[in-house]
């Protein structure tokens, strides 16, 4: 237990250069969002009402104030997210090849660690999931600033409505898919990441196991693992069976957490039995 | 310890930031207003087979909710689980809650018969084949609730080359038959269209569709046009030896509007036991439009209409046998202009809810509380009146009632 | 005792290792010997469990787990640490995660090596990394080392730095394995040797009775060998 939880902290200071990087894009991008936007959008505002010659109450019946749904849906505000997404998808895969492709193979280190080969791949699972939960947790401290930042810049004329976080997440479909409304969906979402990253990895170990002949079999398994979990779906769409909404949620759930538990045990057994150096 | 702090305050952050994030949400929630009605007449016990839908505007969104049996529960309150049913019908709930197994993947209240014996079901399943036939079946279904015996089969929709679509609008067990009625759309060429309404006869022993009635069809071309539509059942899933249906023909102009002929429009009635087809009148010198008599409520004898012509509310009995008007009871709720009401009729009662406006930027419709009268359809009595209040003291000082009324329903 | 007994493994169609079997017991140096591609470097990797095969190896009788690897070690010839840590960040990694660690004997072979904590791993000269490798798996307390072609591409002085290190109390009572190409260097220290061509094991000898019953010394041996 305690060799796993070093084996965590070591990938997040492995990682740590590029996460806190992340982090540093995502307050800098959005802030600088709230600020550019909300500069461009009264510039705009001003430009209308001394062409039209409008008055400010003029103006907002016609054309509407503003709110922080404005700046969630810009590209500052959002690219940083994405950019943070895909670099965790990517660091999905970099985290087992950097160790057989670096300059150095630490491969070799980390499999001669007297730990069982099954901590060595939930060490590397945990340490990615608590780097997404990192970012998004980032997210909902720096969301409350600038939406305050927002607030505080905008004239009250111009202002629609004070938004609070929660509406902000709800309204924006960017932030209601990483933030979901309810702490159920929160599990939910974040189990079926979970899921999929389990499937990922022990992919990743069929192709470090049977190199080419791996690739294929692992995509075959990535397939049958999309099966299992979908069977449900697939069923009801075929009119096979039908569920009730609470059936299909929970038969989903006790598929998913099968097919995450089969792909870990069947991940790390490969790391065990068949991965070469 | 300094090699672990990059992974403890990740921890931590994670904890503390999404932990409070989903408390505060949680918590949000149960500080929404809670919506009762204060009686001001009859006796509150009447109160308890109502639901309304509605919502609350909560800037900067709406959040829904129900009152049922006069408490306010929000949608988002529910937990994930309870939510994933959605908004249901109260019948199709208690159908859904009595007979789990066999209601398994079946919709659609007016594809129901219940009677203290039977439950049975039946709807047309569609299917689109490769080169744009339709192929279509019954799928039937049959419990006998004494033994807990299920029957299910499917049998081909007979002459379905023809039909377009087929919607199974009211099922009857009549001596041990089923009577399937539905409204058909029907396949044509040229921009003839066609409009029909039939009635299967199915012998569930035999398993077989032993006839096919058309009680009605209208071929309408160019810019006519003609719609089926049903008033509202008061017990959907009941015995009824007749059936209403309306016959609504109008033209799409030009410029897009649409205009009824209100004279071509009809009301017509089926008898089950007589196989008779009817055409329902009433008496002119009532103020009843037939858009009025569309909205009204048939249990099989009677059809009882909601009139809001004169100063207050007035509900109007037609007998169906008699095509005459029966009953013209006053009751105790005054009409305002541009007001929407919903209405229905459960139970011996009429269900008036006088809710938003129509216009809400003329009028504000968060200016008047909503307002519900319970009357007996016979006496025209008030049971209960009353209108929503926001409970605590605090949740009044907010400026405006932001409630909503989407409709009433009555278990 | 490390017992290796019939390992077979293929890559592909291509017969790496066929029926290998030998033993290297606690105290003695073993060393596989055989030009390149024989399958030297992967019989290591069998026993320590990082490639899989057919057949059976056990260490003192047991199979191995993860516990094994407190009691043997593999220095491979290349780097094993990341390159972005220092010397130093290395053997808190290798402290951190493994009891038979020895900070005494390590800060030993760090001055006896002259190697410096505070130099990233990245900037070692070759020489120098197969130093922090030898010093990284020597300071631990196993009871088996094993060494692949620990003096490939290192300079001569480096080389008898490396050499010297078997002939010191560092390797005392240790079973050690090692393959190498080039025997010269370290062909004293040697007290077994296997030769392994095609995947096979071609001759197993003690090199003391070699060396005794027919005159042959190691390399001698070796030429007879590879070319007959």
């Amino acid at each position: 237990m305690m060799r796993y939880l070093k084996l965590v902290n070591f990938e997040i200071n492995r990682f740590s250069k590029i996460y806190l990087s992340l982090l540093l894009i995502t307050l800098v991008s959005q802030f600088a969002g709230v600020i550019i936007v909300t500069n461009s959008l009264l510039n705009d505002a001003r430009k209308i009402m001394s062409e039209e010659k409008l008055s400010e109450a003029a103006y907002i019946t016609n054309y509407g104030g503003i709110d922080f749904t404005h700046i969630a849906n810009t590209l500052l505000f959002q690219g940083p997210i994405a950019l943070s997404a895909v670099a965790l998808i990517f660091y999905i895969f970099l985290i087992w090849y950097r160790d057989w492709f670096g300059k150095n193979t630490f491969i070799y280190r980390l499999l001669m660690l007297p730990t069982s080969r099954l901590s060595i791949y939930l060490s590397k699972a945990t340490a990615i999931f608590l780097m997404v939960l990192g970012l998004i947790a980032w997210q909902i401290i720096i969301l409350p600033m600038e939406n305050a930042l927002f607030d505080s810049r905008v004239p009250e004329a111009f202002l629609n409505m004070e938004m609070s976080s929660a509406g902000i997440i709800k309204f924006n479909p960017v932030l209601n898919l990483i933030i979901p409304t309810t702490f159920t969906q929160f599990l939910l979402s974040y189990g079926i990441g979970l899921m999929v990253m389990a499937i990922l990895f022990t992919a990743i170990m069929f192709e470090r196991s049977f190199r080419i002949k791996g690739i294929i079999l692992g995509l075959v398994y990535c397939g049958i693992a999309a099966a299992l979990f979908l069977t449900p779906v697939f069923a009801m769409a075929s009119d096979v069976f039908y569920f009730y909404p609470g059936e299909l949620v929970g038969t989903l759930i006790a598929l998913g957490i099968i097919v995450t538990g089969i792909s870990i045990w069947l991940g790390s057994w490969l790391l065990k039995n068949r991965v070469t150096v | 310890m300094k090699r672990y702090l990059c992974s403890i305050i990740i921890g931590l952050v994670v904890i503390l930031s999404i932990g409070t994030y989903y408390v505060k949400v949680a918590s949000s929630a149960s500080g929404l207003p809670m919506y009762t009605f204060k009686k001001l007449e009859g006796s509150s016990k009447e109160l308890d087979p109502v639901i309304i839908h509605g919502s609350h505007e909560a800037d900067p969104y709406f959040e829904s909710l129900t009152i049922e049996s006069n408490q306010t529960t929000y949608d988002s309150e529910k937990s994930y689980f309870e939510s994933l049913t959605g908004r249901q019908d109260a019948q199709m709930g208690r159908l859904m809650k009595e007979h789990r197994s066999f209601m398994r993947g079946k919709d659609y209240i007016d594809s129901f018969y219940e009677d203290s014996d039977f439950l049975a079901y039946a709807s047309v399943n569609e299917d689109f084949t490769k080169n744009g036939n339709m192929e279509a079946e019954f799928d039937i279904a049959l419990l006998e609730k004494k033994g807990n015996d299920e029957t299910s089969f499917s049998l081909e929709l007979p002459d379905q080359v023809r039909k377009m679509n087929t919607n199974v609008v009211d099922v009857q067990l009549v001596h041990s038959k089923l009577q399937v009625l539905t409204t058909n759309d029907v396949n044509s060429n040229d921009d003839k269209q066609t409009k029909e309404v039939h009635l299967y006869t199915i012998d569930l022993a035999n398993k077989k569709v032993i006839s096919d009635k058309t009680l009605f069809s209208e071929t309408y071309k160019g810019n006519d046009q003609v719609e089926v539509g049903m008033p509202v059942d008061v017990a959907p899933t009941q015995s009824n030896n007749m059936i209403l249906f309306s016959v609504i023909k109008g033209v799409n102009h030009e410029d897009g509007s649409y205009e009824e002929r209100p004279n071509e429009s009809k009301l017509l009635s089926y008898n089950y036991e007589t196989e008779k087809m009817e055409h329902v009148k009433w008496p002119k010198n009532e103020s009843l439009s037939l858009d009025k008599i569309r909205k009204g409520f048939g249990d099989g004898k009677n059809l009882y209409v909601v009139d809001n012509q004169s100063n207050n509310y007035h509900i109007k009995t037609i007998d169906l046998s008699s095509q005459k008007v029966t009953k013209d009871l006053e009751l105790d709720l005054a009409v305002h202009k541009n007001e929407e009401y919903f209405a229905t009729v459960k139970n011996g009662s009429v269900y008036l809810l006088l809710g938003n406006d129509r216009y809400p930027e003329e009028m504000d419709y968060k200016t008047k509380p909503p307002q519900l009268l319970i009357a007996d359809l016979k006496t025209g009595k008030t049971l209960y009146k009353g209108e929503t209040v926001i409970q605590s003291a605090e949740q009044k000082k907010t400026k405006n009632l932001g409630f909503y009324v989407e409709n009433i329903e009555v278990k | 005792m490390i017992e290796v007994k019939k390992i077979s493994k293929n890559y592909g169609r291509k017969k790496i290792l066929d029926g290998v079997s030998f033993t290297a017991n606690k105290g003695e140096v073993t060393c596989l010997i055989g030009i390149n591609g024989v399958g030297k470097t992967t019989t290591l990797k069998a026993i320590m469990g990082l490639t899989p095969y057919k057949g059976e190896i056990l260490i003192d009788d047991q199979k191995m787990t993860k516990d094994s690897y407190e009691k043997i070690t593999f220095i491979p010839d290349a780097p094993t640490m990341l390159p972005q840590m220092t010397v130093k960040q290395a053997m808190v990694f290798m402290e951190d995660f493994y009891t038979s660690w020895n900070t005494e004997r390590a800060n030993q072979l760090m001055g006896f090596f002259k190697l410096k904590e505070e130099t990233p791993i990245s900037e070692l000269s070759k020489g120098n990394t197969a130093k922090l490798n030898l010093m990284l798996g020597l300071s631990l307390d196993v009871d088996y080392v094993l060494m692949d072609e620990p003096f490939s591409g290192i300079d001569m002085f480096s080389r008898e730095q490396i050499a010297d290190v078997f002939a010191s109390h560092l390797i005392e009572d240790r079973g050690v394995i090692i393959t190498t190409h080039e025997i010269g260097d370290i062909e004293h220290l040697i007290d077994k040797v296997i030769l392994l061509d095609n995947g096979t094991v071609l001759k197993e000898f003690n090199t003391e009775e070699m060396r005794e019953e027919e005159g042959k010394s190691v390399v001698d041996v070796m030429r007879e060998v590879y070319q007959s």
